[in-house]
């Protein structure tokens, strides 16, 4: 009797994780929900539905190193494995794109799939650019909204160089995003 | 003469004999973490490669948090200077103006030709959000909502209305149940019902919670606080049929016919709705005013 109480209290403190997650994902509260699952990602790691969540949430709060596991472990259903290659393109362009800035690595050859993700857009805007030396900043347009402008930089530090990117609505900042 | 020897070793036996049922809770709740242990080893991927990005990226939170930090120092490169972004609108517009210069000195908008064609586009699969929807509301269904329709349009009878002749009885007696011994359950105020609702909604964002309100509300004949409700349902979820539909309804309602029947021509196209299709062609007709 006492063994299966804990297994019910187990298995439901396991299923409110992930409707609380679930809940402040629905409100946007994205980077509670990456934390969240970061914590309790061990015990979850079976569930694909609580790692697409998890995977989501850190996309939409621009932790896209955490990206990387969740995109091995995608892989028992086929909305799983679309998910895992679209999580697995974004990290792809983003170590790319940081590498280019920082490196000066040619990206002009690239032809990779792309995403709606503001990255992805960047990054196919970066990558059309023929071979040149780099510059302290880039400014895109948005190729589908006029008013929605990129800016693309570095910001320099002693110890690491962070790429950020910034999205500009009639001139006004509507978003940064930093990258490393 | 009192055997000391004796006594102790009893002592010793009672001793002994009360921390039996400790150590039995103790060895059981072992034996349930071992087989939990057990069971979670089994898993496919290796628990140490987790363990070691997990430290990577506790690091990774100390190192900084990109987006939260409500002032941070950015170093424009061009002008050499530092940049503050502060979490009010005046400091940002100042930032802006700022950078207005700069762009004017230099600027190079680059619009390479960006054909989506070229690109093989990658979408997200979110079809999993729309189960969990569906496990966070098991009691929200059709049935449930037809028997609360059916009640509001009954004569308002705040809780119970038992049969007469049943009442008259004094004596307790057991008897089959009739049909006639009915409960009405029904409830006079509406706008108070929905306002509950409303703040269920703003708790938990659930599209079925919009979705019930903005079909009472178009019951109602509140025919824009419908069109809010179905919008926000619809950008909740968009492939809730009885939305859309709603959202078209009250659009005709607000004599908007063609933007209704645009949205519904885009709603087909997506989901191929045929209840959609009917309520186009009853618009079309003008069958449905």
């Amino acid at each position: 009797m006492k063994l299966i109480l804990l297994i019910l209290l187990t298995v439901n403190i396991y299923a409110s994780t992930k409707q609380n997650m679930f809940n402040l994902y629905q409100n946007k509260k994205y980077e509670d929900v990456c934390k969240i699952g970061f914590d309790n990602f061990r015990e979850n790691k079976a569930d694909e539905e609580f790692i697409s969540i998890y995977a989501f949430a850190c996309l939409h709060s621009d932790y896209i190193d955490r990206l990387a596991i969740p995109v091995a472990m995608l892989k028992f259903s086929s909305e799983a494995r679309a998910n895992s290659a679209y999580f697995s393109v974004i990290l792809m362009q983003k170590k790319l794109l940081y590498h280019a800035m920082v490196d000066g690595y040619d990206l002009s050859s690239m032809n990779l799939p792309t995403t709606d993700y503001v990255l992805s857009k960047v990054f196919d805007l970066y990558s059309k650019l023929p071979k040149h030396n780099a510059r302290a900043f880039y400014l895109f347009e948005d190729p589908n909204n006029m008013k929605l402008t990129y800016k693309l930089y570095l910001s320099k530090s002693d110890r690491l160089n962070k790429m950020v990117i910034e999205e500009f609505y009639d001139t006004i900042t509507i978003k940064r995003h930093v990258y490393w | 003469m009192i055997n000391i020897n004796e006594l102790e070793a009893r002592w010793l036996k009672y001793k002994i004999k009360s921390y039996i049922p400790h150590i039995v809770i103790l060895l059981s709740i072992a034996i349930i973490l071992t087989i939990f242990a057990l069971f979670n080893s089994k898993s496919v991927i290796n628990t140490k490669e987790v363990t070691k990005v997990k430290n990577e990226n506790v690091q990774e939170i100390q190192v900084d948090t990109p987006s939260v930090e409500p002032i941070e120092a950015i170093a424009d490169i061009d002008t050499k200077k530092e940049l503050v972004l502060a979490p009010t609108i005046e400091r940002t517009k100042q930032k802006i103006i700022q950078i207005q210069p700069i762009q004017k000195k230099k600027i190079e908008y680059t619009t390479p030709n960006y054909n989506t064609n070229e690109k093989t586009i990658l979408a997200p699969s979110l079809d999993f959000m729309t189960k969990l929807q569906d496990n966070t509301l098991p009691y929200f269904d059709n049935e449930n909502e037809n028997k609360i329709e059916h009640a509001t349009q009954e004569t308002p009878v705040r809780i119970k209305t038992v049969h007469k002749a049943a009442q008259k009885k004094s004596k307790p007696q057991i008897e089959p149940i009739k049909k006639e011994s009915s409960i009405q359950i029904d409830r006079q105020n509406t706008h108070d019902d929905i306002n509950q609702v409303i703040k269920r909604f703003k708790k938990n964002n659930n599209p079925a919670l919009s979705l019930f309100i903005a079909k009472k509300y178009y019951q109602l004949g509140e025919y824009h606080q419908s069109y809010n409700y179905s919008l926000m349902t619809n950008e909740i979820n968009n492939d809730i049929e009885a939305s859309w539909i709603i959202f078209a309804k009250s659009l005709v309602k607000l004599n908007e016919k063609s933007m209704a029947v645009e949205t519904l021509k885009k709603y087909i196209a997506h989901s191929n709705s045929h209840r959609a299709k009917i309520l186009l062609d009853e618009i079309n007709s003008g069958k449905f005013k």
